[in-house]
């Protein structure tokens, strides 16, 4: 699914800090990725990993004053973080568009979903007021939504979940973006929704070719859904891979324990769950060295001391000064 | 939308009724002696006595005291003002315009001011602009209106000789008329202006962080088109509740308001019969002041409900 | 062969792992947190200071003023402001300086009480309503909506002309005209607080309603009510001066800021010393009572600053 000669998007040791009363809060901390045109790049993390702020960054919503960016962001050759607010303002919902995790409080209450659609298409091209809705409606039907002309003419809280989740993805991908930023699509849905807008997804991707950056903290939807994962803990990058390669040979400690944690059908019901033990840190309050090595069982002393570099190579990297270590543990696991 | 606006009616009556029983109480039954109550110290007469004891048939069970109460005011029968030996439905009704004028031109003030000045302290949140918004408004609060409105006679009547210092012209051109009315409507509006731009933009600063806002910029919007379309839309829904409520304010201040600069309104009326002890008329203009306001309230809910579609659920 | 992977023994944590307290985590109640915000903020240290200062006068006021409130000199009437009397005597030779220093009382006895009653019946009935609902709460809340439909001062009017003028009558109207907007605040937070999930959670537990009212949704719900209630006191004082102005308000004779100024207007323009002082009076006391009322909601919720 790769077409990937030249990358789409390439942030570039991005760095958001946003100062408030209690302290400097680091929630992007040199982290780096791209994703080429038509795949399908999952990003993982806990909340207050930071995930959601570099997808943000990339759409340039941080209001600035209070947030402090710096790095690159190369779109097509352009680096966002320098455009101006004109240009950035031509790319959303028009080349790159973004959905949220809450559609319900993510939608205009006070505004007809049809109506809601037909502005993106009309702030992005000059069409009359009919024409745009008509392709509002057919877009609302291209995304599932049965008896869409009615529909269209409803407002947000007399959908259901999943459907104003459609919609949302029906206004994401009315200009046919090349990129599509979704922060936690399923998250606020039940489960056989989850199912249904994730195929939805895959189905829209396999028409028009988007590339879909996928932020979520469910292992599941990544492993079904991703090309390639990324792997965030406290701001940074711990590990990146292809996903069958990350699934199969973890390389990070917080990887390996992610996926150790997951309960799973094939195991004794009596087992005992594995969590990570320990909190995801403050992010005010970095630990020094590697931010995971608090709750890591292969620390040592250079841990705290040496912030480790992404080492591997440009298929599998992991920030991890014991990756041999993992690679151990690993395969006593396996062979459990 | 239809079904709403019958609840809606259905709910007035109710309120109406509450509020009638509500003076009925407190004008027949609370006082030991409601014909004092009714015409104060004229009550001493026999003859006026035995007048009003026939008229609202003080022997008769409640309930039916209470029927003709409400019949007297449905036919806008109010009695008759002693000091002036007037109907007092005669006597409000002549007085109705100067107090509409008055309350209408108040209104456009606290919306063009109030909003406006909302609006630009949210989007221009903490520059000077935001400061002196929040000072102003602040004062205008803090100043009670009758040293407010003798302060802006004092200086701009008074001394600079803007506008007139008081009195109404009968007849006049419109733009003398105007001039007459700028300060008392001003000065009417101000504390209610100041709470309306503080609400506009204590929800706008709220809104503008809300979910869909941000769905609004991530859609490519201009900045403009955000704030004047979505966040507006959202945020004008409680400015209109208050400004509804804001009408029974109305309704008081107009009563300083008229005595401060002599508008012979209802207010001036109601103010000169609480000095003369003229009961009547203050009864009156108490009872109407109050169904006025049951019905704005029925008006304002129904632009709610137009406003804010979720209402309609309910 | 077990099934736990072995590195994951929670047993033994890793060597050199840093404590948690190394983080600098220091407990912080939410109530410190509220009062710390509070006291940073300027503007509503001036409120307290103001509103301080006016009680203050009005619990000396005796102490404080050089004559007595009523004392009449007729020979001296309307008298500009000299060393004698700082700020002047009135039309019957009272002194203007003490008429408003025991003004205070009145003020702040007035605003306080009044306020109290507006609270005490908005909590009790506005916690029927939102806790209990159904029926209870259609009929508190068509009652409230009958009282919302009085502006005040021609609700206060109406009680006044039946019970006739005086310093109860006044705080009777006003308290009664104004429990509707804190019950009102009060049923909408309950309303939301209720169905929040610790509720939920305490009533599972086996908690009785009583408990669950008292120590969980009350405490959450009366901020705003509170807030309310200390930004009304400023307005609950310029009610009663506003109905002591149009004569339905305390007895005539009584110093009260309100009195002051209605008489002192008839010299508007050529003795405005009379209703001038006064009128300040009320404006300081009222702006106090207004910083310290936004700088309570701003503490409460600092976002919206």
């Amino acid at each position: 699914m790769t077409c990937g000669s030249q990358p789409l998007v390439s942030v570039e040791d991005l760095h958001v800090e946003f100062h408030t009363d209690a302290g400097v809060v680091k929630a992007v901390d040199g982290v780096s990725w791209s994703i080429s045109p038509g795949e399908t790049l999952g990003i993982v993390g806990e909340s207050g990993s930071g995930k959601s702020v570099s997808a943000l960054a990339v759409m340039g919503l941080l209001q600035k004053p209070q947030a402090k960016i710096s790095g690159r962001i190369v779109f097509r050759g352009r680096d966002l973080l320098t455009a101006g607010e004109d240009e950035l303002r031509s790319l959303r919902g028009n080349e790159i568009s973004m959905i949220f995790q809450d559609p319900l409080s993510a939608l205009n209450p006070v505004f007809k979903v049809g109506h809601q659609v037909a502005e993106v298409i009309q702030a992005h091209e000059k069409i009359g007021r009919v024409p745009a809705r008509k392709r509002a409606v057919d877009l609302l039907a291209e995304v599932g939504i049965p008896n869409p002309k009615q529909r269209a003419q409803e407002y947000p809280h007399q959908y259901s979940g999943g459907m104003r989740q459609r919609a949302m993805i029906a206004m994401a991908l009315a200009m046919d973006p090349a990129l599509l930023l979704a922060d936690e699509p399923t998250t606020a849905l039940d489960v056989t929704v989850q199912a249904q807008i994730m195929s939805l997804l895959r189905k829209l991707q396999e028409d028009r070719g988007t590339a879909i950056v996928l932020i979520t903290h469910d292992l599941g939807v990544v492993a079904g859904h991703a090309d390639r994962v990324l792997v965030m803990y406290a701001g940074r990058v711990a590990e990146t891979a292809g996903a069958d390669p990350l699934f199969h040979a973890p390389r990070h400690p917080y990887t390996l324990g992610l996926l150790t944690s997951l309960a799973r059908l094939d195991r004794r019901r009596t087992d005992r769950l594995h969590p990570i033990p320990g909190q995801p840190p403050s992010l005010i309050r970095v630990p020094p060295g590697c931010p995971f090595h608090p709750r890591c069982a292969f620390a040592t002393q250079i841990c705290p001391a040496e912030v480790p570099p992404l080492v591997g190579g440009a298929a599998h990297a992991a920030a991890c000064h014991h990756q041999d270590r993992v690679a151990e543990a690993r395969a006593a696991v396996i062979e459990a | 939308m239809g079904r709403y606006v019958i609840r809606r009616l259905l709910q007035m009556i109710l309120v109406l009724f509450g509020a009638t029983v509500i003076l009925f109480v407190s004008l027949f039954i609370l006082p030991g002696d409601p014909i004092g109550t009714a015409a104060g110290e004229r009550a001493r007469d026999p003859a006026v006595r035995a007048v009003l004891e026939k008229r609202y048939g003080l022997d008769k069970p409640l309930p039916v005291q209470y029927a003709g109460y409400v019949s007297r005011l449905v036919r806008g029968d109010l009695g008759e003002s002693y000091r002036q030996r007037r109907p007092v439905s005669e006597i409000l009704r002549s007085r109705f315009g100067a107090t509409a004028q008055l309350a209408l031109a108040a209104i456009v003030f606290e919306i063009l001011i109030g909003l406006t000045a909302g609006v630009i302290a949210a989007v221009f949140r903490y520059s000077f602009w935001d400061v002196l918004v929040t000072l102003t408004t602040t004062l205008a609060i803090g100043i009670p209106t009758y040293v407010g409105g003798s302060i802006l006679q004092g200086i701009f009547a008074q001394n600079f000789g803007w506008f007139p210092r008081s009195g109404r012209p009968i007849d006049a051109d419109p733009f003398t008329t105007m001039k007459a009315l700028f300060l008392p409507a001003f000065t009417l509006a101000s504390v209610d202006a100041a709470l309306v731009a503080r609400l506009m933009r204590g929800t706008m600063l709220e809104v503008l962080r809300a979910d869909y806002v941000r769905t609004a910029f991530a859609k490519g919007l201009s900045k403009r088109t955000v704030v004047l379309k979505h966040v507006m839309r959202n945020s004008v829904i409680p400015v209109v509740t208050y400004l509804g409520i804001a009408f029974g304010g109305l309704v008081g201040g107009a009563l300083i308001t008229e005595q401060i600069f002599n508008w012979p309104g209802i207010g001036l009326a109601l103010s000169t019969a609480i000095g003369a002890q003229d009961n009547p008329i203050i009864i009156a203009v108490v009872t109407y002041g109050v169904v006025a306001f049951v019905i704005v309230n029925l008006l304002v809910d129904l632009a709610y409900a137009y406003l804010d579609p979720r209402i309609r659920l309910e | 062969m077990s099934d736990a992977p072995p590195i994951l023994d929670e047993s033994a944590p890793a060597k050199d792992a840093v404590p948690a307290a190394a983080f600098g985590i220091r407990g912080q109640t939410q109530f410190g947190d509220i009062r710390r915000r509070f006291f940073r903020n300027k503007l509503a240290l001036l409120g307290l200071i103001m509103v301080g200062i006016v009680f203050a006068v009005a619990l000396f006021a005796p102490l404080l003023a050089p004559y007595d409130p009523r004392l009449q000199e007729l020979g001296n009437t309307t008298a500009k402001p000299s060393g004698a009397h700082w700020l002047g005597t009135d039309e019957l030779g009272r002194d203007q300086l003490s008429r408003i220093i025991f003004g205070s009382r009145i003020a702040i006895v007035v605003g306080l009480a009044s306020i109290f009653l507006a609270l005490s019946l908005g909590v009790v009935l506005g916690s029927i309503a939102g806790y209990r609902g159904g029926k209870a709460d259609s009929i508190v809340m068509r009652i409230a909506d009958a009282f919302f439909a009085f502006p005040l001062l021609i609700g206060a009017i109406l009680i006044i002309l039946v019970t006739g003028r005086g310093v109860l009558p006044v705080i009777l109207a006003i308290g009664v005209f104004t429990w509707a907007v804190p019950a009102r605040l009060l049923r909408s937070s309950i309303l939301s607080v209720r169905e929040a999930e610790y509720v939920e959670a305490a009533r599972s537990l086996g908690a009785s309603s009583w408990r669950i009212v008292t120590r969980h949704v009350l405490p959450n719900s009366l901020a705003p009510v509170l807030v309310y209630g200390m930004v009304s006191v400023g307005t609950a004082i310029v009610a009663e001066t506003a109905l002591s102005f149009l004569g339905v308000g305390v007895k005539p004779d009584v110093p009260d800021w309100g009195n002051m100024i209605a008489s002192g207007r008839q010299y508007f323009s050529f003795l405005d010393y009379l209703w001038l002082f006064p009128s300040l009076a009320v404006v300081f006391t009222v702006l106090g009572f207004v910083f310290v009322g936004d700088g309570l909601r701003d503490a409460l919720d600092p976002r919206l600053r």
